[in-house]
């Protein structure tokens, strides 16, 4: 059996924009990157072999490790963290810092006796990685797969394949100003994308002109200052289901879907997924979204990529499918909640993947949280399948370590929820609830 | 008439409508708007542009320094270094 590196940043957009773009206002928050960096380790369920690697930006929690090993989740991690500055101006991708790093600074295991490397996404970098180690690639070229995941490819495909006419490419401030004007007047509030964004950031929502000339304002100063300005917008569409379908080009062109996720986003970030019940299978079955997957994946293989793809898809509150709202060309938390579920299904059960936005007070680490949750008798283990598995410990507890003066730091708790019908969904998530209150830490879905 | 924290509460009211009126009744000068409040990063935008209109200024994303939000008294501070709208 081939031994194979997991590794790869879950900020992938960030690494293709183009620096000299203009940019969506934003604020930059160092504990926020440091816990999508941290989600890293989330790839553990990639594993199937235990002498597989998962190279992650911190190292990861050895109790935590543990009991995944417990569950049968066995695989071979870094013994020590890659350092990183928070700078915004030269952050580099994980593969970028594992050439710099000899293999022995990372791991004691030795690159060479590998010969897969499974990158969450193609980034700067992982090419060279590659080469210096002597591991053949198998994998799209880099500026393909930095064209596939435009938002602006996206949008031509959905129109040429489907035609769909929702979207429309502003190139300057002046443009947005024009296209939005008209929008509105038509009473249409619309979406502003950029080309690069990623789970709520990237994407602002305008339904009034004063937001709208707020937004022509920053990108015009932008302007001046030479950046370059190209976003995607689109309709705000009534939205029934969110959904994704996992699929995987293979370098011979041929397209094979892995699953259907069943989304719930929350101001259009990621909120939590499950695999998708027979009822909407059913339903794309009989609407022909296959035969249109099918054509997607051929169009996409003949402008030379192949790999992943997550699939954004909704269905409108009149039923319409549109089946292309967004092309992800990498791996996807949707692949993440697939794989869970196949190791769900040996216990015939499956999972719903999720996360909660904690504030945690500073004495608190994921040990204390694991141990609560484990009296409380709602932490999923081999014995008693049923309740949470913590996905990450390091989403939880990795900016304890930066804290200055504050009382409290943000942490994430991703999870996979175990249980039975909705009902005992509900009561599961209350008693998670109950320990966060009873624990002092505040959450925010 | 209410004072800029006071202003800047009920504009979170608005952001958050998940709070309830205890909820907002605990927020005072010295909550962390990053660790206590932890907003999204589209809330954190919405919750920038109303304070904008609220307090008739503009503010400058490029140079916002994030240690702004470690408390509510310290954004009111922000808030009145900031440039009124011309």
């Amino acid at each position: 059996m081939s031994r194979t590196i997991f590794t790869g940043n879950f900020d992938a957009e960030f690494f293709w924009r183009d620096d000299n773009s203009s940019k969506l206002p934003s604020i930059s928050n160092c504990q926020g990157h440091r816990l999508v960096s941290a989600m890293q380790e989330l790839q553990f369920v990639f594993c199937s072999n235990p002498s597989d690697l998962l190279i992650t930006q911190y190292k990861m929690d050895s109790f935590h490790k543990h009991y995944l090993d417990t569950l049968g989740f066995q695989f071979v991690s870094n013994d020590r963290s890659i350092e990183f500055e928070c700078q915004e101006n030269e952050i580099k991708s994980i593969f970028n810092h594992l050439c710099k790093n000899t293999n022995s600074e990372i791991t004691s295991a030795s690159y060479n006796a590998f010969t897969v490397i499974s990158p969450y996404a193609i980034l700067p970098g992982y090419f060279d990685f590659c080469k210096i180690n002597k591991i053949s690639p198998v994998a799209a070229n880099e500026n393909i797969v930095k064209k596939v995941n435009s938002k602006i490819y996206s949008n031509r495909l959905s129109s040429e394949l489907f035609g769909n006419k929702n979207g429309y490419v502003v190139c300057s401030s002046k443009e947005l100003k024009d296209v939005g004007c008209k929008l509105l007047s038509e009473n249409k509030q619309f979406l502003v994308k950029d080309e690069y964004g990623v789970s709520g950031n990237g994407n602002i929502l305008i339904n009034n002109y004063n937001f709208l000339n707020r937004i022509v304002k920053f990108l015009a100063y932008q302007e001046k200052k030479g950046r370059q300005t190209r976003f995607l917008l689109e309709g705000f569409l009534a939205k029934s289901i969110d959904f994704s379908c996992q699929f995987n080009i293979s370098p011979l062109g041929d397209v094979q879907v892995l699953s259907i996720q069943q989304m719930e986003n929350n101001d259009f970030s990621f909120s939590s997924i499950k695999s998708a019940e027979d009822d909407l299978l059913n339903f794309l079955e009989r609407s022909d979204y296959y035969t249109q997957v099918e054509i997607l994946g051929k169009q996409l293989y003949s402008d030379d990529y192949f790999g992943h793809i997550c699939l954004d898809s909704m269905i409108e509150e009149n039923g319409n499918i549109v089946p292309v709202v967004e092309i992800n060309a990498r791996k996807s938390m949707g692949l993440v909640n697939y794989y869970l579920d196949k190791y769900l299904s040996r216990a015939n059960c499956k999972g719903q993947l999720g996360y909660y936005s904690l504030q945690i007070p500073k004495h608190l680490r994921f040990k204390d949280m694991f141990s609560k949750l484990k009296n409380e008798g709602i932490l999923f283990t081999k014995d008693r399948p049923f309740g949470y598995i913590p996905l990450s410990a390091n989403c939880f507890s990795i900016n304890v370590d930066y804290l200055e003066n504050e009382s409290r730091y943000q942490g994430r708790f991703f999870y996979t929820m175990v249980a039975g019908d909705d009902e005992d969904k509900d009561e599961l998530d209350l008693r998670l609830k109950k320990v966060f209150s009873e624990m002092g830490i505040l959450c925010n879905k | 008439m209410k004072n800029m924290e006071e202003r800047l509460i009920q504009i979170i009211g608005k952001i958050r409508p998940d709070y309830t009126d205890d909820d907002l009744k605990r927020v005072n000068g010295s909550t962390s708007i990053i660790n206590e409040i932890n907003l999204s990063s589209l809330q954190m935008i919405n919750f920038m542009f109303k304070i904008e209109d609220e307090f008739n200024v503009e503010i400058d994303f490029d140079n916002l320094d994030i240690s702004k939000m470690n408390s509510i008294s310290g954004l009111c501070d922000f808030i009145k270094s900031c440039n009124p709208i011309a």
